[in-house]
């Protein structure tokens, strides 16, 4: 087993990713994936510690993550949906009704 | 299993390596379909991370949850949303560079900040899980908050609960948002 | 079983929730919207009632479900905040989404989000947290969506929604790197292994300022506050009532447990993480940036969404004067503010509401001379605003009056004094709209009689209005019902 601080800085490095695709991306979907990723880093994150407390807590609450992101998946494609029958576009910038 | 043997830290290296790879895809990638499908990869590969640390049922679901269910959930609404397909994306995936990218300083600097403090943290030997522990078991044992687990783990019968009704909900919001509203019931 | 019965004031918003869909179930063709707002009423009706019950009958703190879950003067004054909010929300809903459809959805998800607000208000984990949390957004962000032909309510609606995945995702990460430095996700035994862990403190403190990022954006504070004048603005009225009264409410609770229980000042301060000193930078930029904004809005709407950001930087002054002396009264303060504020700022929005109704437009110069149509709810409105500003024409008056000289008195002078200013500057914006209710002169082509007078709007107005004017001369009940729960919350 290699040491966990080698998985803690490979799961900053995919938040660091996830969070530069929220920050450069303008695509509703687009700012969805990122998100996927930084809600997975974080789940790499529990089971290292899991591992590194010898506690089940982290592999628990990992999976509660996993079910909610889906969920949140579904209501956001939704919302994502709803948006393209109204603007025929999913540019997060271009729907400017309201100011950003 | 504390030690480092040389072929533990080449898997780590190869999947890291896959995973991160895959990950910078994502949000390189100009296509979003090409994106949705390196998420895929990216998130095979963290499975795989999962089995090194002996948490194999996350990793099970990792696929069939993740991959299985959200990906598929996305790759979906990228089909509804392109109804004309673009005949650009139909070529080899292309990078998407430019001055946006400067926007992510961001991310580096939360990257730079982060290493350098976990440089200076010292972990304790990680305590691991004994060898003839069923951890499955366990996972189980927390989930419905029953005594007779064999590793220690919070109550999570309350959160299990919650999590129900957040399901609900989400499925309730989703109904309500994807129901076109003026032919009635469909 | 007994469990049970300390989660009455949630499970009864719960039971009306699913008892909603139950019954649109079974009579969907004839589904009565008369029935589906009594059902709203009766369950947060009970929620209020049975967490008054238990607040009067309780032993100080319960925890149950293995510590996952708290309950005691904190948990159930919130649920009495945010129980508040909910009836007086389904009260008003009745009128405003009459002509709309999906009436059943729209209640069902209501009562949904107010029992995971509920739920945050007891939560003694992070893990509860992040689930109640998430409880309580997902059906938000569908209900500021529920126009859905409308662009504005969809755009707001895709706004709230990428900034509160990407602010759950901070904190879902924060709670991870706390896990990773003391080894559990409860708050006490995190408050315990804290010092054991002298060498991670670094990865603690990012973990922390994630956890309160996360917050941050629950309590519309800076740096998570900016969705908030579009998400109030785009959504319906009493959605942006509800959002902006119950969901902050929701929100601060769980930020004074995590902050207080999880990471004691004096504790985190010894290994060098003063948490105190963040706070205090976010609440002076919080209602600094709130008011101002404020002042600038020739909407309505999104003036009182600022307003609302101003205010959850007053609420923040109590946690950053945490340092000092006076923790019981500072925090005390704080909850007797959310309290009044639930009423007087639903109020507020609800009057919005009627005004919609009335095809009234958006701005302060649609307003004028609606003193004159409408007296009754234009001099409730006054009050809310009065009381909002800080006059004592409400409770608000000595909320404020309160928190201030809490914050004085802990050693905090100069964030009273930065409070005092804003509250001055926010007189500036609530002023010109009660000059356009009543000095301007009116609009001629604004009928308002033909719309008829829609009675649930009215009665949820005049209600929080009852409220706000009596928490004046009584306010000692409240005042007593927040500094019990403060108290158990401090010691």
């Amino acid at each position: 087993m290699v040491p966990i601080s080698y998985y803690i800085l490979l799961s900053a490095a995919i938040f660091s990713i996830g969070l530069f695709g929220v920050l450069t991306r303008r695509n509703a979907l687009m700012f969805l994936i990122s998100i996927e990723l930084m809600l997975n880093a974080a789940n790499l994150n529990f089971v290292a510690f899991s591992t590194l407390h010898g506690n089940l807590t982290g592999q628990v609450f990992s999976l509660f993550i996993l079910a909610l992101a889906a969920a949140e998946v579904a209501v956001g494609i939704g919302i994502i949906l709803v948006l393209q029958r109204n603007f025929s576009g999913i540019d997060v910038t271009k729907a400017v009704t309201l100011r950003w | 299993m504390m030690e480092t043997s040389i072929s533990d830290l080449l898997v780590f290296l190869f999947f890291s390596g896959i995973t991160l790879l895959s990950s910078a895809g994502v949000v390189l990638v100009k296509d979003v379909w090409h994106s949705a499908l390196l998420l895929g990869v990216a998130l095979l590969s963290i499975a795989v991370h999962y089995v090194l640390l002996s948490a194999e049922f996350i990793a099970a679901m990792q696929v069939l949850v993740y991959v299985g269910g959200v990906l598929i959930l996305i790759s979906f609404a990228i089909m509804l949303i392109r109804r004309k397909m673009d005949p650009k994306s139909m070529t080899s995936p292309s990078l998407n560079m430019g001055p946006h990218l400067l926007r992510g300083v961001g991310a580096i600097a939360f990257f730079l900040l982060f290493s350098s403090i976990l440089i200076g943290a010292s972990f304790v030997i990680p305590v691991g899980f004994q060898d003839g522990s069923s951890i499955t078991k366990s996972i189980g044992y927390a989930m419905f908050g029953l005594p007779g687990a064999s590793i220690h783990s919070e109550n999570f019968l309350a959160a299990f609960e919650i999590i129900d009704i957040a399901l609900v909900a989400a499925l309730v919001a989703a109904v309500m948002l994807a129901r076109r509203d003026s032919g009635g019931e469909n | 079983m007994s469990d049970l019965v300390l989660l009455l004031p949630q499970l009864c918003i719960l039971s009306a929730a699913l008892l909603v869909l139950i019954y649109n179930t079974i009579f969907r063709k004839s589904t009565k919207l008369t029935i589906l707002t009594l059902i709203a009423v009766v369950g947060s009706f009970c929620s209020i009632a049975s967490a008054i019950f238990l607040f009067i009958s309780q032993s100080p703190t319960v925890t149950i479900f293995g510590d996952q879950l708290v309950v005691d003067g904190s948990s159930l004054f919130f649920s009495v905040i945010i129980s508040s909010v909910t009836l007086l929300v389904s009260i008003a809903s009745y009128n405003y989404i009459k002509p709309l459809q999906n009436q059943a959805e729209y209640y069902s998800l209501l009562l949904l989000a107010a029992a995971g607000m509920g739920l945050m208000a007891s939560a003694n984990s992070l893990v509860i947290a992040f689930v109640a949390m998430e409880l309580a957004s997902l059906p938000s962000y569908a209900l500021v969506t529920y126009l859905k032909n409308n662009e504005g309510s969809t755009e707001s609606g895709l706004k709230y929604f990428l900034i509160g995945a990407l602010s759950s995702a901070i904190f879902v990460y924060g709670s991870s790197l706390i896990y990773g430095a003391t080894g559990s996700l409860g708050f006490t035994a995190i408050s315990e292994s804290i010092l054991n862990t002298p060498s991670l403190s670094g990865l603690l403190g990012i973990g922390i300022l994630m956890v309160i990022g996360g917050l941050a954006f629950k309590t519309t504070s800076v740096p998570f506050h900016f969705w908030a004048p579009d998400a109030y603005e785009g959504a319906i009225s009493p959605v942006s009532a509800f959002i902006s009264s119950a969901s902050k409410a929701a929100g601060f609770i769980l930020a004074f447990r995590i902050l207080i229980e999880a990471f004691p000042l004096d504790v985190v301060s010894s290994i060098g993480l003063d948490w105190a000193l963040a706070i205090q930078i976010l609440a002076v930029l919080t209602m600094t940036l709130g008011n101002f904004a404020a002042a600038l809005q020739e909407n309505v709407k999104r003036m009182l969404a600022y307003s609302s950001i101003g205010h959850a930087g007053y609420v923040l002054i109590g946690l950053a004067a945490l340092s000092g002396s006076q923790d019981t009264l500072v925090i005390g303060a704080s909850m007797m503010h959310l309290m009044i504020y639930g009423f007087m700022n639903t109020g507020a929005f609800l009057f919005i509401a009627l005004a919609e109704h009335w095809n009234v437009g958006p701005t302060f110069k649609d307003y004028r001379g609606l003193g004159s149509k409408a007296p009754l709810v234009s001099i409730a409105m006054t009050v809310f605003l009065f009381s909002l500003a800080g006059l004592p024409t409400g409770g608000g008056f000595l909320t404020k009056y309160v928190l201030f000289m809490a914050a004085v008195g802990a050693g905090f002078w100069w964030l009273a004094a930065i409070g005092a200013i804003n509250s001055a500057l926010s007189l500036y914006f609530y002023t010109r709209l009660v000059k356009s209710l009543w000095v301007d002169p009116p609009i001629s082509d604004l009928n308002i009689s033909s719309k008829g007078i829609p009675v649930g709007i009215y009665v949820a107005i005049l209600i929080a209005a009852v409220v706000t004017i009596l928490s004046l001369p009584f306010f000692s009940p409240f005042a007593d019902f927040a500094m019990a729960a403060a108290n158990i919350l401090i010691s």
